[in-house]
């Protein structure tokens, strides 16, 4: 029977090219397969409840308006992605490493900070601990933002600082280094896609955001999912049901022959010709998920 | 459902609230303020401002994710602070809202503006038309981020009343007190309400109501309904 659709979307949704190229080929799918699939802007809000699903393409902070959306949706018995419950985990990193935490996904060694803990000799104690250096993160950063590596006492206060204005706490986590991320797409528990995000040379992260407002990312390579190693999709769905069983990119680093969680991320990045290029059946899986 | 008031009395409003019962010093802010609740079977957080990802946030979040039983939960703390939740809860509850739309602009006057982003906290109330662009602009971030617009009915006024474990010291707000901590778990909260001119009484927003801030009587009414400590 045919579904209604909504595809929620933001203007800075629309103003990336790749990924507003990526909605439309779901849309596209989604028509194909027998279904209806209309753009809901802001303002649209309130046609949610007719809807039979909402497929959430939006920056998914719980104090914007996609969070809105997909509770509004959830409310009324409409199926989404993402839904609030995911949302509420992944958009708060000390949530979401607490769950891999409870799950015993291998994660790198963490700690939780208050701000009681932001002296110069508590900065000793995490390094003892966490060694040097240390990555702190604000729990409510994206897209590598608001995550900086610290290599002394005064740093990590300096940065700590500016991160409690942020939150009331932080995470401190032990620097694993790498040349790539691993990303592995998960949608209802099974791997969708599998990419690498390459770390720019001279960066140690996937994106890093330059004084004069450019951002460096390194290159996208998607990979078949029956072509990499079955130990790094294992640690994938163990991560991705530590959360929940919605749409998931895991993140991961390989130490060795060993994967680590370093992040578990809701509303994945889809670009046409990136994540999906490896895919073909991405867009009609995530129909799928949404009417059924 | 109908939530009334008897229109013989003045409305109340923030300004009357010290009278209502006068702020004692503060407890020391750094004491967690859980309780037991033994009426409900759980604990409760009584912070009274439950701001995302501020300490009581995470107190509520740690006793969750322990499988303690706590209200509110992150997820009821959120349905209730932002406005466009609370109201779609307040419908599907049957408790009588104004109308309502989200807007990155346009809107129409008189409303009640209350942002929806992270960086802009007090709402606004717009009465009459004429500045209607540049306060869409500032309460958006020029257009970035979205608001939430309620219509104020004609001759409505905007009244507040503090819900305290769903008692409130003015009897006219008892019914609605009792609702916000039945159907949101919100213990301690200010209510903005829309009251009609037929004594008709309209849930508008929630916001914090700091424990620290609660006068005599509401800490006296919190002490026989919770334990500090579970027995």
């Amino acid at each position: 029977m045919a579904k209604k659709i909504g595809i929620y979307v933001e203007r800075n949704t629309i103003s990336n090219g790749d990924q507003m190229a990526g909605i439309m080929r779901f849309a596209h799918h989604a028509q194909r397969m027998g279904h209806r699939s209309d753009f809901l802007f802001r303002a649209d809000m309130f046609k949610i409840p007719e809807y039979d699903a909402l497929f959430i393409r939006a920056f998914t902070d719980p104090l914007n308006s996609a969070y809105v959306a997909a509770r509004t949706a959830q409310m009324y018995g409409v199926r989404v992605l993402d839904d609030p419950d995911s949302i509420l985990i992944c958009c708060d990193k000390v949530n979401m490493y607490r769950h891999l935490m409870n799950q015993s996904v291998p994660i790198p060694e963490t700690l939780f900070l208050d701000e009681t803990q932001l002296t110069l000799a508590h900065a000793q104690t995490v390094f003892g601990q966490l060694g040097n250096p240390v990555v702190l993160k604000a729990p409510n950063g994206s897209f590598s933002m608001y995550v900086e590596k610290v290599e002394n006492a005064e740093e990590f206060v300096k940065v700590g600082k500016k991160y409690f204005r942020r939150s009331d706490r932080i995470v401190a986590q032990r620097f694993v280094r790498s040349q790539f991320d691993w990303r592995v797409g998960m949608l209802g528990g099974e791997p969708l896609y599998v990419c690498r995000y390459s770390i720019p040379k001279k960066h140690w992260k996937i994106a890093t955001y330059q004084p004069d407002g450019k951002t460096i990312y390194g290159p996208v390579k998607a990979l078949s999912i029956d072509k990499v190693e079955p130990k790094l999709l294992e640690v994938a769905k163990k991560a991705a049901a530590a959360i929940g069983n919605g749409l998931y990119g895991v993140d991961l680093k390989q130490v060795g022959d060993e994967y680590i969680v370093v992040e578990v991320n809701d509303n994945p990045t889809i670009n046409a010709g990136e994540e999906d290029s490896q895919a073909p059946e991405l867009y009609e899986r995530l129909v799928r998920y949404l009417v059924q | 459902m109908v939530f009334g008031y008897d229109d013989t009395l003045d409305l109340l409003d923030l300004s009357d609230l010290g009278r209502v019962a006068e702020p004692q010093p503060s407890m020391n802010s750094t004491l967690p303020l859980i309780c037991w609740y033994p009426q409900g079977g759980h604990y409760v957080n009584l912070a009274g401002d439950y701001d995302y990802l501020e300490m009581p946030y995470y107190l509520s979040q740690d006793f969750e994710n322990t499988g303690r039983l706590i209200h509110p939960t992150p997820k009821e703390i959120l349905d209730a602070y932002i406005t466009p939740l609370f109201l779609e809860k307040a419908k599907l509850n049957d408790l009588p809202v104004p109308n309502f739309y989200l807007t990155n602009g346009y809107f129409e006057a008189p409303v009640v503006i209350d942002p929806i982003n992270p960086y802009i906290i007090k709402s606004r109330t717009v009465l009459k038309a004429g500045r209607e662009a540049s306060t869409a602009r500032s309460m958006t971030r020029n257009h970035t981020y979205a608001m939430c617009c309620q219509e104020i009915p004609k001759g409505a006024k905007i009244v507040h009343f503090r819900s305290v474990l769903g008692w409130c010291y003015t009897k006219r707000f008892q019914a609605a007190s009792l609702a916000i901590w039945e159907r949101y778990h919100i213990p301690l909260a200010k209510v903005r309400m829309f009251a009609l001119p037929d004594g008709t009484l309209l849930f508008s927003d929630l916001g914090p109501l700091p424990f620290a801030d609660l006068g005599a009587n509401e800490r006296h009414y919190l002490d026989s309904k919770v334990q500090w400590q579970k027995k």
